[in-house]
């Protein structure tokens, strides 16, 4: 508030207290030097000439409950005495801003609604310190961020540009999941089990993205490349069907919003089982032949786990006794839904030119 | 319920709960989003991309980003490359996105990558508009890979901070132009030959801050910085800027119509050549020798600096710069008098030999000093009686106000020199006494310092011991 705003003020309009109204509809009467350090009151005191009395209050943006208020309050009545040390002010900040975080986000709120430029910055600063440190997992848990980055987003097919062997390996591993996710959701499966952790760390997350490039991977893929230049074309084609199917299954399809534990055994080391879901998979693979799938499988198990060895990941354990049929238990951490977000990451990179 | 959650309860919380309540933190305004981002380190900015769709994008609208790729623990291998690479096209994306980017600093340390994608990270930043782009791009691997900084600078109309630290070899294209850069400074960069250097002065008209740290002088005998709108130079070079037989032989000239600040620290010197110091008003000279030059080459170019620098009102230097000037002792009286000068300043440095004649023989040609703060001060000669001064300082009885003396050791020299101060210093008012550790854990040493010292309130003079 300039000094000039401050004497164009007529005096009858000087009284000691203003009106303000909430967002429940409810008024009251608060000391108008207080109130002024606001500069939204200020500015409907000014030009409007309202507040003066019960009738014409001033009404408050719908972010400011009377908590809300009550709490603006008490920070405008220590800071609008001039006289206070910067080391006063600090120090009341401090045990001011003390307080559980739901109320700090709408004082947060509120006090930006009514411009108070420095309960903001406080506000803001503190819910800097919060979510500085943690992991995304620990950030969601405190704010109630809903993880709505549903199943199906997270296993959409990478772009594969490069035709890289990884890549095109994830995406087969995507497809999979996909159709185990739509089996799940048809039998109405379930209970979500453990968090898994996300805690790497950017520069973990761009280094992993271009790959690892152990000794052993490197062995591994030029095993794979025969078969695959074999399979190229076969596998462009269930790909393509795979992602168009996809495409149909998501706008029908219900999001799940949970991690679901089961799908973690799709990695058992169990050759008939991933036999079993060849047989009922008519996607992809068809002209195969199931002997050598199954050491496609083998491969892309002990890929992903290696993958996981590298990122540092829990290890799953392959002892889980999830069947096709249900029952989601599992004892490990689910490991794909980690390696999901990780190229998760990475399609941020790529789609990000679609998106804009 | 919505307590302020501690990382021990968080294990404990099932997910389901999370179903039930309500997203707090995302729909405050962007702005404030924005705001709490920024304050965050830009890792922990990224990473929130994570948390849900809302955020996924929202660190993009940031507009400071510092990506550092920590040093890797192991030499150059390739995953540490697909890092860096995997780094420079994220964001040469996110500037081809964002129009809010105003500062950009980008590190990668000891990995290799290639000068191409160095240019292409340039050429993008200067294309959108970034105001202040820092780049540490070093690695030993690119000493002998020649590096043109690319002319696109020359399009850039808002770049006003350019911090540079490139291990190539570099090349400064002709007619390279910096018409918006103010602030510039250069770490570990290595010429490759001085017409680059000239290129690179001379294409930035209207700069006003130039940092040469620990450039590489290696294929360079002479620099002259003439840049007219410039206020502050500082120039740090140390012995693995020069080349070995070469110590002698580099020469800076510095034409220093506007300068106002100036610092200058090397070992081994440099020969500093001031054309047109008069503006200069406070400067920072750390100037020493270092084998195989000779004490007597040092001492001239401390002499030749020290004699442009007469108009400074503000002098700070370093006890081994006196040093070099004593060595060759005649010199000290040959140099002029500093006639505005208010406060000298000097910082131990080295073998701390700051000598009480040299100390004298200063003094005497700082006729309006008023702060005097010396580290210590002793007598090559005890026995010596000239140590009687002939004369005392005009201005320890003129204009001398404060006089702080921090590593006091109760040599001799200290001892006189404080009663010398205390009997003619009249309008002294504060001297301020730091005994060394030593010191005053020795209480026999230090009760018998304090009795030489004799009664310590004399007139208006504050002293204090601590």
């Amino acid at each position: 508030m300039s000094e000039i705003d401050m004497s164009v003020i007529k005096p009858e309009m000087m009284k000691p207290y203003i009106w303000l109204q909430t967002s429940d509809g409810s008024i009251q009467q608060v000391e108008q030097e207080i109130a002024m350090f606001c500069p939204f009151i200020c500015q409907e005191i000014i030009q409007k000439g309202t507040g003066s009395s019960k009738n014409c209050a001033i009404c408050l943006p719908e972010k400011v409950s009377p908590a809300m208020l009550s709490l603006v309050l008490d920070y405008c009545r220590f800071h609008q005495v001039p006289g206070r040390s910067n080391k006063e002010r600090k120090s009341h900040d401090e045990k001011f801003i003390r307080m559980d975080t739901k109320r700090l986000c709408d004082l947060t709120s509120a006090a930006d609604s009514l411009q108070l430029r420095p309960l903001v910055d406080l506000t803001s600063r503190t819910l800097a310190r919060i979510i500085e440190g943690k992991s995304p997992e620990e950030i969601r848990e405190i704010f109630h961020l809903p993880d709505d980055l549903t199943e199906e987003e997270k296993l959409e097919p990478l772009k594969n540009t490069t035709d890289d062997p990884r890549i095109r390996l994830l995406n087969r591993l995507y497809a999979k999941k996909r159709k185990e996710l739509k089996e799940r959701g048809r039998l109405k499966n379930v209970e979500l089990e453990e968090e898994h952790v996300d805690e790497r760390s950017v520069d973990d997350l761009l280094s992993f993205i271009n790959g690892n490039d152990g000794d052993s991977k490197g062995s591994k893929t030029s095993k794979n490349k025969k078969k695959n230049r074999r399979k190229k074309e076969q596998k462009k084609n269930s790909t393509l069907t795979e992602a168009s199917e996809v495409k149909k299954e998501l706008s029908g399809h219900s999001a799940v919003s949970d991690k679901i534990a089961g799908t973690s055994n799709m990695y058992t080391e169990d050759d008939t089982f991933s036999h079993k879901e060849f047989d009922d998979d008519e996607d992809v693979d068809d002209e195969i032949d199931p002997a050598l799938q199954a050491k496609i499988d083998r491969h892309i198990c002990s890929e992903s786990r290696l993958l996981q060895r590298i990122v540092g990941l829990p290890q799953f354990t392959a002892a889980t006794t999830a069947t096709a049929e249900g029952g989601s238990q599992a004892d490990g951490v689910a490991p794909n839904p980690t390696t999901a977000i990780l190229f998760r990451y990475s399609a941020l990179l790529t789609t990000y030119d679609d998106d804009n | 319920m919505a307590d302020t959650i501690s990382s021990q309860d968080l294990p404990k919380i099932k997910r389901n709960n999370v179903g039930n309540m309500k997203d707090m933190i995302s729909n405050l305004p962007d702005g404030i989003l924005h705001y709490i981002l920024s304050l965050l380190s830009t890792k922990e900015a990224v990473r929130t991309s994570v948390l849900s769709p809302k955020w996924r994008y929202l660190w993009t609208q940031l507009s400071t980003f510092d990506f550092k790729i920590p040093h890797p623990l192991y030499e150059t291998n390739h995953q540490n490359q697909n890092s860096a690479n995997c780094l420079l096209d994220l964001v040469g994306r996110l500037l081809c996105k964002s129009n809010h980017v105003e500062r950009l600093c980008v590190e990668i340390l000891k990995i290799t990558i290639d000068a191409d994608k160095v240019s292409s990270l340039i050429s993008s930043a200067v294309k959108h508009n970034v105001h202040d782009l820092q780049l540490s791009i070093d690695d030993r691997k690119y000493l002998d890979t020649k590096y043109v900084l690319p002319n696109c600078f020359s399009a850039s109309k808002s770049l006003n901070k350019l911090v540079l630290q490139l291990g190539f070899l570099l090349y400064i294209p002709d007619g390279i132009r910096f018409s918006s850069l103010k602030i510039l400074n250069l770490s570990y960069v290595r010429f490759a030959n001085e017409k680059s250097v000239q290129q690179l002065f001379s294409g930035c008209p209207v700069l006003e801050e130039l940092t040469l740290y620990k450039c590489i002088w290696e294929y360079i005998n002479h620099i002259t910085i003439s840049i007219s709108s410039l206020r502050t130079l500082t120039i740090h070079s140390d012995s693995s800027c020069l080349d070995y037989d070469h110590y002698d032989s580099c020469t800076v000239t510095i034409h220093a119509m506007n300068i106002v600040s100036l610092t200058c620290t090397s070992t081994p010197t440099l020969k500093f050549d001031l054309v047109n110091p008069t503006s200069i008003i406070d400067a920072n000279i750390g100037i020493e020798f270092d084998y195989p030059q000779s004490e007597v080459y040092a001492a001239n170019c401390v002499f030749g600096l020290l004699s442009g620098l007469s108009g400074v009102k503000s002098l700070t230097l370093t006890s081994d710069t006196f040093q070099c000037l004593y060595l060759s002792a005649d010199t000290l009286n040959l140099l002029p008098l500093f006639h505005n000068l208010t406060n000298l300043h000097i910082i131990p440095s080295g073998d701390m030999e700051f000598t009480f004649e040299v100390l004298l023989d200063i003094l005497h040609k700082t006729p309006k000093l008023e702060v005097l703060d010396i580290p210590m001060v002793f007598c090559a000669h005890l026995e010596d009686e000239d140590l009687t001064i002939n004369s005392v300082p005009c201005c320890f009885e003129t204009s001398l106000r404060s006089f702080c003396i921090s590593n006091f050791y109760g040599y001799e020299a200290e001892v006189r020199l404080v009663k010398l101060l205390l009997e003619n210093a009249t309008i002294l008012e504060e001297m301020k006494i730091s005994f060394l550790e030593c010191l005053s854990s020795n209480l026999e040493h230090l009760t018998n310092v304090m009795n030489q010292l004799g009664p310590s309130d004399q007139g208006n003079c504050v002293t204090m011991f601590q």
